[in-house]
Parts: structure tokens; sequence; C-alpha cells
């Protein structure tokens, strides 16, 4: 899976912009953030024997091992003194913090990954709080087809966070 | 129960699991859902799905990594790959030198009543980053003995290894040549006793230490 350089450029392709960008939301800096891929990827190739697909997706594995490799980070930065004004207070990221963290951007990665009429449906319904009345009278289609788009876009949101090794959405 | 019937519960479904349905189709559906498991289920499903929705913020920008990421995190795990191969090698080695150690202890006790050699670890000092190595002294009652262990040294370069006694005498014991792709496994002796020995060196012919020890 990372055995070769073929293997670890097909698992970045796959998973590097979403794992940089979970990173990146948690440490707040370009430069931890990639360093952060780069220790994941690190770490992984070092686990590679101990991971079975069977039990896990590649996206689950990784993820797993960069929720370690961030909160290690943080820890470090909140145990070095601050020396520059833009250091700032670092507080320790929590597990809780990098778990909230963890499911919007499987979230927004699923959201990305649905078509876009459902996704549409359930931005505007969902997230704008528009009517479903409203949103057909401005796409010009009737109600009953952006009521069904809304059905359609949450079980395909559903089956995509399953299949990125959520197990909890209902 | 016709395909559009459940086209119709389907409509509902999706919108009240995000928003409040007026009076009479919330009284609609919660009359289907009482009798339809099916729809039941997909209601569970969609709710709990719909709750996760506040978590994400989905006009986040996709932000993009340096593209030299990819290959800077290729070149990494490569440089990795290649160390622990290095040093999972080193300790095969030295495991199989140990053994032979081991056996000729065995053999020196069966044939004599001398106790046999005992490996006297030693800590390398200036070892390049990219090399690996190891080493032991064996004391003999004429001279002192070292194994080492090295990887990664220079393919065809030719080393020195010199002892140095406690008054700064340069004791020779002997060359090896290095290979790149194993470790190396040197057994050189040198016509200096192990107590006054006070190190030695791994140096190329030219004099370019390569790494030494204080002994």
């Amino acid at each position: 899976m990372l055995g070769d350089d073929a293997g670890v450029r097909a698992a970045y392709d796959a998973h590097g912009a979403e794992l940089y960008r979970f990173c990146l939301r948690l440490l707040g800096d370009r430069g931890a953030a990639e360093d952060a891929v780069q220790e994941t990827f690190v770490r992984a190739w070092r686990a590679a024997d101990r991971y079975d697909p069977a039990r896990a997706s590649l996206r689950t594995w990784l993820f797993a091992i960069a929720r370690n490799v961030v909160i290690d980070a943080s820890r470090v930065r909140a145990s070095r003194p601050p020396v520059a004004a833009q250091d700032g207070d670092h507080e320790p990221t929590t597990q809780d913090a990098v778990d909230r963290v963890l499911l919007a951007c499987g979230l927004e990665t699923a959201l990305r990954e649905i078509s876009t009429d459902q996704r549409h449906a359930i931005m505007e319904i969902a997230y704008r709080g528009r009517t479903s009345a409203d949103v057909a009278r401005e796409l010009g289609t009737s109600d009953s087809t952006v009521r069904s788009r809304l059905f359609y876009g949450l079980k395909a949101l559903r089956t995509t966070m399953q299949q990125m090794g959520w197990t909890d959405v209902g | 129960m016709s395909a559009n019937d459940h086209d119709r519960w389907r409509e509902l479904i999706g919108l009240a699991a995000l928003a409040p349905l007026d009076p009479a189709e919330d009284a609609e559906l919660r009359a289907h859902l009482a009798d339809c498991s099916w729809c039941r289920r997909d209601a569970e499903h969609l709710r709990a799905m719909a709750a996760l929705l506040p978590a994400a913020d989905p006009w986040s920008a996709a932000v993009e990594p340096d593209p030299a990421l990819r290959e800077r995190i290729v070149a990494a795990v490569g440089d990795t790959r290649r160390r622990d191969t290095r040093r999972d090698r080193l300790q095969r080695a030295l495991a199989v030198a140990a053994a032979a150690v081991f056996l000729v202890g065995v053999g020196a006790v069966l044939n004599r009543p001398a106790p046999g050699p005992t490996l006297e670890e030693v800590a390398l000092a200036d070892v390049p980053a990219d090399v690996a190595a190891d080493a032991a002294l064996i004391t003999h009652t004429g001279g002192t003995e070292l194994v080492l262990t090295v990887d990664g040294l220079q393919d065809g370069q030719d080393y020195v290894v010199t002892f140095v006694s406690d008054a700064g005498e340069r004791v020779s014991a002997g060359t090896f040549i290095g290979v790149d792709d194993r470790p190396v496994v040197c057994r050189m002796n040198a016509a200096v006793l192990r107590n006054e020995a006070s190190a030695f060196e791994v140096a190329t012919p030219d004099g370019r230490l390569v790494m030494r020890a204080d002994i």
C-alpha cells in the first residue's frame, strides 16, 4: 500500500489534500500543517504491517494517525514559551476539538462528493434556512423535485460518510 | 401502496429531517411512519445524518496544500524506508556476529577450561548521518579484537582501522572495503593490549576520519 514511492503517491493523491485541510484547521499554520501531513505518512509507512484493510479504509487509518500527530504537535507547541507575538497562546488541542474538526472535514468532503443538485438543496435548506418552495421557485422546478433531492442528497451524504469510516451517521 | 406513494413519503422524510413540516404534512407522515418500518428506518437515518450537518462549514474554501508537498512526502517516506531497512539489516548482522562470538565461546569452553571471549560494547562517535554502525571489543591475551558492523559506507572505498594506545602510539588493525548494499561485519585485530588501548579510528587511506570511539 505504502510499500513504494508509487504507493505513497497514490495514497497522497487520494487523501493528502483532505489531511492537509484537517491539520491546517487545527494547527492554523500552513508550514505546521504540511509537517503534520508528512509525519502522518512517515508514521503510516512505519506501521504499515499493522494496517488491515478489512478493518478500516486507508482514509480512516490515515486520519487516525493524523489525529495523533496533530495532538502531539499541539502539545509541543503549547509547552513551548511564546517567542514572538504571532505565536500567541497555544492551548493544547483537546481530543474533543480534534474530533469536531475531523467530523467537519469529513462532512465538507462528503458534501463535495454528492451531486450538485442534491448539494444545492441541502445547502439552501439546511444551512441557509430557506423553504423548499422558495428554492423550487428560484430553480424553476417543482417543490416535490427539491424535496426529493433533499431525501436522496441526505442518503448519499450518509453513504459517503459511512464509506469514509463514519459509523455513527444513523 | 404504490411507488408514487413512496415518492411522496420520501419527500416528507427528507424535509422533516431538516425543517419542521406544516401540521397537516407532519400528521400525515407520523401516521405513515407508525405503520411502515422501512420509512421509519429511513427517517431515523436521515434525521441522524441531518443532526451532524451543523458541525460543518460548507462554505469553507477547499484550501490546497503546496504542490511540492507531494514529492516532499515521497522523499521523506523513502528516506525513512532506507534508514529503517539499514537499521534492520544492521540488527540482523549484529545478531549473527553475536551468535558467532557465542559459538567461539562455546568452542573454547568445550576445548579447554579457559573462559570464552566476552563482547565489550563501545559507543561510536562522529558516525556520518547516513551510516549505521555498531562496535564491540574482545580482549585477547596478545592484543585487542574489534568486531565492527557497519552499513551505508561508500561502495568500493578502502577503510583503515587504527588503534591508539595510552602512550599515543598508533597501531594498525588492518583495512576493509566498503559495500553499500548490505552491512559489513569486520573482525580486526591490533597488537595493543586492551588495558593499554584508549581509542580506535576508522578512516579513509587519505586520512579522512569516518568514525571513532574512546575505549
